[in-house]
Order: structure tokens, then sequence, then C-alpha cells
């Protein structure tokens, strides 16, 4: 059977460029990661934003030598686990990481031959960068990384250089080393439930624009706190991941994404079963790591393995997942249990009834509905945190809808819209290819009464207490991680019950246990911190 | 003479334990599956049928005989050459369906003066899976070639990996004469993969360049391997109903 690798952060470096799918579209995003302008790519989760910045860091280094542009991949993924006591060392443990990954990129690339003062600065003082030793920035980072084993600890920032004294050494560093210029990618940018580290990560953003550098970010479409200083606009091109199930070789570009990783029992039974396969491309709307995901629990895809995981997945595990940020952050329950019920019992009924409708009208169908700009704010937010679960996907904005009114017009993930039919074999081709972002479109206006019930019960100051938050995830169980169920499984028979216990598990205690050998149990380490990561950033 | 006696007993033990792996093989589901694989020596034959007297009759022979005994050794837990034979079904076929269309190589390669490169065969620009060869002969086939194409190198490439005893791959091989299910499961779906892309070659290769009377001879088996590709099933219905010469 097929093992998918559902993130990117589990692939080696080598792999990247193999897994990657060359479409005009990811090109054009790719290709915008690597130019001079700043470019925030904008995606829910498991719709490829890594992959991109990793095949973009990747071209950028095959290049190197004759453009001379740098690329720095820096994931903020960690960023979950920063518990110190003062707000502001979150923006010192972004710097941290940033001039760690410079220096160790530069490193990597042979760039570090002698003794600089820009270097030693970057590693907060010092020659060690030049041996093996770690310079000071790794020992702040590690204090930084590991403030959740010691709540509200104050880390000594003194190391880290501040915004203009590091702009000022990559200018020179750049000079001295003929680099053109720097592109920073930075993957897991702004942790989606704490808008001050949004806010945080948006001024560092702005502030180290300069000549030297191109600052790139991957952020999930719940991000909106960019903080005073930056805008939108005028700072970054905002381009969406989303891939248009109305394409016409959609479903050819998402079997070459499961072929990269299929053996060839998988792309046997696609070949044999191209309608089947093709009902889940379009379920998993675009998004490949749910469609790699139902595709391996699909096993032979046969209609009746296919319509089976379509009821499971949309009709349990993409909601149980979206519920599952209620509990993670008690401050947006409402939100998040009101975005629910919303979907399920109103939108998906309607839209439902009028594919029936419509399908002895001309044989367009829909999956969208169009919420107006003047709805309330948590309605707005509501929908943001069902587009960063994957359930609903925005698909036009500034939109007129009826009687000439302004507003967002969303998609239901369709697989949730084939999970109600009886055969979604049957009709998901005929939903899928019938689409029209106009015909039936469900308009919910200024003050519609479904809004009532999250209007009255939504707290104004819904932003959570992140360290008890924390605290309370580390001490939950791992069979809430998104891990295939023979790690899980072995990670528990081998004594890991809780997300701290894997955060402080070392390698050997991995391999001692596990009876794999060094590589394997690396990754399986790996495998398990990155899944930890992920649910604690949301 | 005492050795050569001791000899032929220990052979006839090896037998016997064969026949007994062989018995534990067809229990259960597992019956189905073989008979599905023994279904395509029977396939293989109606396809041997209609080309035997070209040039590439003989290698195809050779090819759908090697599936053959792939089969009978997979059933009798000789997993190892089993997995050898079947891309040495996949190697031969797909190989002669590519030199068939190129008259002086496939006779060079009959006298021996011309040697099969799989990656030559299966190459994404001119093999046999290459969307030249595939609009040449069969044009409502080109959207799946690319994908079948990938198949066979994947079967191709997990076949091999017994072939060239890679450690991991190897371990898996019990090191007596034993009955393994897993093994006897991998070769059946790899056999089904091998047997969809020979077939699909196959297919693309000649269906539409043959007499009447032929293509009504294959159309059973035909249908039965690649009834789920509408452009197929739509040429032989059309075939069926007297709408093509």
């Amino acid at each position: 059977m097929t093992d998918f690798i559902y993130r990117t952060e589990d692939l080696p470096q080598d792999q990247v460029s193999t897994l990657f799918v060359d479409t005009p579209d990811d090109r054009r995003l790719v290709d915008a990661l690597k130019g001079r302008q700043p470019t925030i790519i904008v995606g829910s989760r498991g719709v490829g934003k890594s992959l991109l910045l990793r095949v973009a860091e990747a071209e950028l280094l095959a290049k190197f030598a004759e453009d001379r542009v740098l690329p720095v991949y820096v994931s903020f993924s960690k960023s979950a686990l920063i518990n110190t006591s003062h707000k502001d060392q979150f923006v010192q443990w972004m710097l941290a990481r940033i001039c760690s990954r410079l220096v160790r990129c530069l490193k990597k690339n042979g760039l570090v031959v002698a003794p600089s003062p820009e270097l030693s600065l970057l590693s907060g003082g010092g020659n060690q960068y030049l041996q093996g030793d770690a310079p000071p920035i790794e020992r702040v980072l590690s204090a930084f990384e590991e403030s959740w084993k010691r709540p509200n600890i104050n880390v000594d920032a003194a190391p880290i250089p501040d915004v203009d004294s590091m702009k000022d050494a990559v200018d020179d560093l750049c000079e001295s080393l003929d680099i053109e210029r720097l592109v920073f990618l930075f993957d897991e940018a702004a942790h989606v439930f704490r808008p001050e580290q949004q806010r945080q990560f948006f001024t560092v953003f702005r502030d180290l624009r300069c000549a030297r550098i191109t600052c790139n970010a991957a952020v999930y479409p719940g991000t909106t706190s960019y903080g005073d200083s930056f805008q939108p606009v005028q700072d970054a091109t905002l381009l969406s991941v989303e891939r248009n199930v109305t394409d016409k070789d959609y479903v050819d570009r998402m079997k070459l994404i499961v072929e990269r990783q299929a053996d060839s029992t998988l792309s046997t039974a696609i070949q044999r079963n191209a309608e089947n396969f093709g009902v889940l491309a379009y379920a998993a709307h675009g998004n490949p790591r749910i469609l790699l995901k139902t595709v391996s629990r699909a096993k032979k895809l046969t209609s009746r393995d296919v319509n089976d995981v379509i009821r499971d997945y949309f009709r349990n595990d993409i909601w149980a997942e979206h519920s599952a940020l209620a509990s993670k952050y008690s401050g947006h329950k409402h939100l998040v249990d009101w975005g629910r019920k919303f979907v399920e019992d109103k939108v998906l009924v309607e839209l439902t009834k009028r594919n029936e409708r419509l399908d002895s009208d001309d044989g367009k169908t829909t999956c969208y509905f169009w919420i107006h700009r003047d709805a309330p704010a948590a309605v707005h937010e509501a929908i943001r945190l069902l587009a960063y679960s994957g359930v609903v996907i925005r698909h036009g904005e500034g939109i007129k809808a009826t009687m000439g009114q302004i507003g967002d017009r969303y998609a239901v993930c369709l697989g949730c819209v084939f999970s109600l039919q009886s055969s979604p074999t049957t009709v998901g081709l005929w939903i899928a290819k019938g689409l029209s972002p106009v015909k039936g479109l469900i308009v919910y206006g200024q003050s519609n009464p479904n809004y009532q019930e999250l209007v009255e019960t939504f707290e104004k100051n819904f932003e959570p207490d992140t360290a008890s938050a924390l605290a309370e995830q580390l001490r939950r169980k791992i069979d809430v991680l998104d891990l295939p169920s023979w790690l899980r499984k072995n990670l528990k028979d081998a004594g890991f019950q809780t997300i701290s216990d894997i955060l402080n598990a070392t390698d050997d205690q991995i391999r001692s246990t596990y009876y794999v050998g060094k590589v394997r149990s690396k990754k399986v380490k790996s495998a398990a911190t990155n899944a930890v990561l992920e649910y604690l950033s949301g | 003479m005492t050795q050569s006696v001791g000899a032929v007993d220990h052979l006839a033990h090896l037998h016997k334990q064969l026949g007994a792996v062989l018995a534990a093989s067809a229990e259960g589901e597992r019956e189905e599956q073989l008979r599905k694989a023994q279904g395509v020596v029977a396939d293989l034959d109606v396809w041997l049928g209609v080309l035997r007297t070209r040039g590439e009759g003989r290698p195809l022979s050779t090819a759908f005989r090697e599936y053959a005994s792939a089969l009978l050794l997979a059933a009798m837990g000789l997993y190892g050459p089993a997995f050898y034979g079947l891309r040495h079904f996949m190697e031969v076929s797909l190989g002669s369906v590519l030199l068939s269309s190129n008259e002086l190589s496939l006779r060079l390669w009959n006298v021996g003066s011309h040697d099969l490169h799989w990656s030559v065969t299966v190459d994404d620009q001119h093999g046999v899976f290459s969307n030249v060869f595939v609009r040449a002969f069969c044009e409502p086939m080109v959207p799946s070639a690319l994908q079948l194409g990938n198949v066979a190198k994947k079967v191709y490439r997990e076949c091999s990996e017994f072939v060239h005893g890679n450690p991991p791959t190897t371990a898996r091989l019990p090191s007596t004469i034993e009955f393994s299910g897993q093994l006897l499961d991998q070769w059946l779906v790899h056999a089904d993969s091998a047997n969809m892309v020979v077939q699909s070659a196959l297919t693309i290769r000649y269906l539409m360049s043959l007499p009447s009377s032929e293509v009504h001879a294959l159309d059973a088996t035909v249908r039965d391997n690649l009834g789920h590709n509408s452009a197929i099933r739509e040429f032989l219905d059309r075939h069926h109903e007297g709408q093509l010469p």
C-alpha cells in the first residue's frame, strides 16, 4: 500500500522537486516567490503552501551561481511553543530564527570561509559560526523554543541584533559575498489564532524590506491582523493557492499529484477507475492533502470504496477537525460551532435542494454562497475559520449579488456537497462539471436571521489565553495528531501517550523503544513533531 | 551413485514442500485470485492466436510463457523468481510491441543483433506509451497513455527490487520453502498491474489495425481487460454494430 507523505516538512530536500506538479497556476506562484516583489501566498491547510516555498527555494539555489539570489527558508512552526514573559520576546525569537537560518544557509552554500563582523553580529557575537560550536544565537533560540517547559521564563535576548543592525549586516555581507539579494521564505508565518503574533510578524516582514532583502510568506486564509505598519496590498502581493475545480484539466493535474507518490497498485486502480478517482479529486476541492488522505482510504477505488470514503471523511472527519479548533481555542468556540451549524444545517441543505431542482433546469449546479460585506464581523470571522479548515473556499471578493449589494462569494468544499448524496460516484462528476458561480447562488444578506444566534452569543474579546491553551494542549493524547494510524500505534506502544511526551523525546529514546535504525527514527520523530507543531498551530 | 540417489531424494522432498505451499496458496479467497491470474494466460493465448505469424510473434510467445511460469512459481512459494518472471514478461512483451513498429530493429533483435532496453521501451518521447506511438496506432487511448507508462515503470521498479537483491526487499523472502500470504498477495497485485499494462500495449498497437475477424476474436478479451476505458468500449461497440470496416 502506498504510504503517502502528506506534509512537505516530512520530505527530504531532494524529493521536493520530484513531487511538485508544475501546473500553470503553481508556476505563477513559484515565480512570484522567486521575484523581487514581496509575496504572501494564502491557502487552507494542506493546499501545498510549504511545497511551493520549498520549490522556489530549490529553483533559486539551482541558479544561484548565475543569478546570485540566495533563498533562505525560515519556518516559524515552533511559534506555538514560545511561552515567555514578554510579548516582545516573540519578535526577538523571530529575529533569532531568521539570523540562525541565514547564517546556516550561508555556511551550507560555502559562503562562510573567513571571520566577518557581520556574521559575528548575526550569530550573536564571537566566531563560533566558523567552527562546529553552537553560536550564542542558537542558545537563545533553544531557550525560546523550550520555554513551553518553563512558562513565563525570561529569556536573555541580548545576543539578538535589532532589525536595522541586521539589515546593515545583510547589506555588507551581500556586498562582500557578491550576493544580489536574499529571498526570505517564511513558512507557518502567522499563527491564525494569535492575532498579536500576526501583527508582530507583519511588522517584522515590513521592517525587513530593503534593496537586499525580499520577504515572502505563506499564511492561512484566517490571517487578518496585519498590525499598524503593514498594508496588505501596498507592502506585498497576496496570491491565493486555491486550485480552480472548474479548470478543464483540473482532474488530470490532481491525478499527477497523486501519481508522484502512488505505487503500481494504486496507479492501476486509478487507471481502472478513472471516473471514481475524478469524483474524489473534485471532492478534495483542490486540496492535495485531502485528496491523498481520501485516496489512501479508498483502497481499490471501486464505487463502493469511494462512496464510503466520501461519506466518512466529508460528513465526519473534516468537521471533526474543524470542531477540534473549538476545544483548542476556547475563545473561538462560538465562532467554530456556529460556523459548522450554519454550513451543515443551512448552506449544505439549501445547496442540495438547489442542485436537485437545477437537475431539471439547464444542468447548471452550485456549491456557492454569498455573504454581504456588512454582515456582522463575527460571521465573517466564523467563515474565515471554515476557510482555514478547508470546509469553505473564498471564491470571490467584492462580488455583486442581488440588488447590486457587495459581498464575498464562497464555495463549499465539493466533498461536503457530495457527501449528502446517496451515491456520490453517480452524481459527483455531474455536479462538478455543471458548476456555475452565478446560477443557484445562495445569498445571505446584511442581517440574515441565521446570524442572530451567533451575534447574541459572540464575545467581542475572543483572543484566547495562549499560555493556558498551550499547557492544556500539551497534555492531550496523541490521538488528536494527524498521523498515519501505524505511526500513532507504534508511538503509543513505545509509551508516548501525550503531545508533551513526543516533544520531550530524543531520537535515541524513539530508537531504543521502537527498534528502528538511526535514519528511520529521525524520520519517525520528525513526522511526529511536525504533526504536533501543526496541531499546536491550530 | 549413492550421492545421486540422495540428491534426487532431496529434490523430491523439496518438490513435496512446493506442493504443500501450492495447496496453502489456493486456500480461502486466494483461490479466486489465482484463478483470475490463471485466466490471464488464456487471454494472452487469444492475443497470440492473432499475432503468432508476425515477426514479434515468437518473442511474445516467450514472454507470455514467462507469465505462466511466474504464476506457477508464485503459487509454489518461489517468490523471488516469480517477481523476476513478471518483470521479464513485461520487458519482453512491451519491447516486442515497440519493435513491431520498426521492422529493421525487430529483425535484428530476432537474430540477436539488437538488444532491448527498458528505458527505451518506456521512454516518454518515443516509447510504447509515448504520445507519438499511441497517437499513431490508437488515438483514443492517448489520454490514458501517460498514466499507463507510469504504471509500467512502477511495476517494473518494484519487481526489480527483488532482481537486484535490495536487502530490505530480499529480507522479506523466506529462507526456506514456505508459504507467505503477504508475498503472494503482492505478486498477485503486481501481476494484475503488469497484465493491464501489457494488454493495454497490445490493444494500442494492434486493435485498430487488425482485420475485422481478428478484432472479433479479441472482443471478449479486450473488454474483460480494458472495459473500463470508454474509448475502447466505444470502438468495440461500433465494430460489433458493423459501423467499422
